[in-house]
């Protein structure tokens, strides 16, 4: 009995050991680079478009940061409006693009639409807008 | 023995018919006919309030605010963060945020929310998503809301004559969408309701007045409206038809008593539970401009630029405010012709003891011991969120 009870022991100390707790104790790591997102501008206004016009606004953006920026998704809050980016990866110092396209067929005279960008900067949204003024 | 039978059948039929019978079918005078019980006594000649300007926070300037607990918050409409703050608007923490995960809010844009009084939070989507969560901010619940009676949503719009009572009628008015929390019931909370139906809305229809209803109350645990609630102002009969003002606003006593607030009339009504009229007070706020443009034909355009463009031109009760601990109703309004200032009425019981000036991004939001807030402002422009605050 003393015997299993004295494998047992040895076996929760081997795996304590080795086990994930062992990992915490390594030494911390340099902290991983992030990425910083700046937009040269996060709002557009178009006036006098045609109603029915289909309308795009181009949000160009450069990763500011020292790390890889990820663009996780785009959600414009109007299923009438359509997205692009140019990629959802941009490295350091690289430049990248949003395009909301809307399209107008349905709308009030004067439209705002709005578009949430999630990426994995300190600044988890960004908020985008796209405004309209539509002349019948 | 005969007489007993008889009696206890009769006493049986009774409680059967009174339960049966929908109480809502009362006059529609017994919501508003009573005396003004409202007294004035100015004592209150302006007010000093602090701007706290609240900083620090990843925010789309979209957003609400609320006070619950003693504490204060900001919810980001669109990025879904809610942001705690103490009652000094120092931020102490940060909570959600959009996305699928479950502590996150899956939604594009939040239309309401409400901090019930048992802790969990509620959100509402514009789908009528309803999405819960603990006291932990872990996600519980995530369902459609059942708005349908007798008749779906989409079938009730091709009956002519559509009954007041039926619930496909009715939407959220998310023009002034506010939930409260039944203090008598926690799965229960109140919205505001309205009407588009092509005969039987705001615009075209002297019944929408008489008989259309204001208010659902929802049982989020069953995810179902339960209830309608609530009759719109006589004053808009009088004007045939301001549809462009048919709003209200609404908060509630410590016993599922109602004070409601419409946009055009000067009383505050107050009832019970059941929406039995218990008293009316109010008066006129200081230099309102009332000459409310009339729609007499019905056009979709006239209407969104009577909503748009001249609705801001004029003056309106906005929002109302109830504190049972000190028994004073606060109500906020908009003067319109383009005013600097927006006023604010202070009633202690029903009288009247203060009618200031206040900025005019000010609106009435909540209270905690010893201040009373304003609604947070969100100026997007200038990338800032204030708070106004006063002590009485």
């Amino acid at each position: 009995m003393k015997i299993y009870l004295t494998c047992l022991c040895y076996i929760i100390t081997m795996v304590s050991c080795f086990g994930p707790s062992t990992e915490s104790k390594a030494p911390i790591s340099e902290e991983r680079p992030t990425a910083k997102i700046e937009f040269e501008r996060t709002k557009i206004f178009l006036k006098n478009v045609r109603k029915g016009e289909i309308v795009e606004g181009v949000f160009r953006f450069r990763n500011t940061g020292a790390g890889t920026l990820y663009i996780e998704y785009i959600n414009p809050d109007c299923t009438c409006t359509a997205y692009e980016v140019s990629s959802k990866e941009i490295r350091p110092g690289q430049d990248g693009w949003v395009k909301l396209v809307l399209d107008t067929q349905d709308k009030l005279p004067d439209t705002r639409i709005n578009a949430v960008v999630r990426t994995n900067t300190t600044e988890k949204f960004h908020r985008l807008v796209l405004g309209v003024n539509i002349i019948e | 023995m005969i007489n007993k039978v008889h009696a206890g059948l009769l006493g049986l039929i009774f409680v059967v018919v009174s339960c049966t019978i929908d109480k809502e079918e009362r006059p529609y005078s017994s919501f508003f006919v009573g005396k003004s019980v409202g007294k004035k006594h100015i004592t209150i000649k302006n007010l000093s309030l602090d701007t706290l300007t609240l900083t620090g926070m990843n925010t789309s300037y979209v957003g609400l605010s609320a006070i619950a607990d003693d504490t204060l918050y900001i919810i980001d409409k669109l990025f879904c963060w809610v942001y705690v703050l103490d009652k000094d608007g120092k931020l102490i923490d940060k909570k959600l945020g959009q996305g699928p995960g479950p502590s996150e809010l899956n939604l594009k844009n939040i239309d309401s929310f409400c901090f019930l009084k048992d802790g969990r939070k509620l959100f509402v989507g514009s789908s009528l998503d309803l999405h819960i969560y603990d006291l932990e901010w872990k996600r519980i619940v995530k369902k459609v809301i059942e708005w349908e009676g007798d008749y779906s949503y989409n079938d009730i719009y091709s009956i002519d004559s559509p009954s007041p009572t039926e619930i496909s009628l009715y939407g959220f008015e998310y023009e002034k969408f506010k939930m409260l929390n039944s203090s008598l019931e926690p799965n229960v909370v109140f919205a505001p309701i309205y009407s588009e139906h092509p005969e039987f809305n705001a615009f075209v229809s002297k019944n929408y007045y008489t008989q259309g209803r204001i208010i659902a109350r929802l049982d989020i645990d069953k995810a179902k409206v339960t209830g309608l609630l609530g009759r719109r102002s006589p004053v808009y009969l009088e004007k045939k038809f301001i549809g462009q003002h048919s709003f209200f606003s609404f908060t509630l006593g410590q016993n599922d008593d109602f004070y409601i607030s419409h946009e055009v009339d000067s009383m505050i009504y107050h009832y019970d539970s059941d929406f039995n009229l218990i008293e009316k007070f109010g008066y006129s706020g200081k230099n309102m401009n009332t000459s409310y443009s009339v729609l007499h034909q019905f056009d979709m355009e006239k209407i969104r630029s009577l909503y748009f463009e001249d609705r801001p031109k004029k003056g309106y009760y906005e929002e109302v405010f109830y504190n049972p601990s000190e028994k004073i109703l606060l109500r906020s309004y908009r003067r319109g012709n383009n005013s600097t200032t927006n006023g604010l009425q202070i009633y202690s019981g029903n009288t009247l003891v203060g009618d200031v000036d206040v900025p005019n991004d000010f609106v009435i939001m909540g209270y905690i011991a010893p201040y009373y807030y304003s609604m947070a402002v969100f100026d997007d422009t200038n990338e800032k969120i204030t708070v106004y605050r006063f002590r009485l």
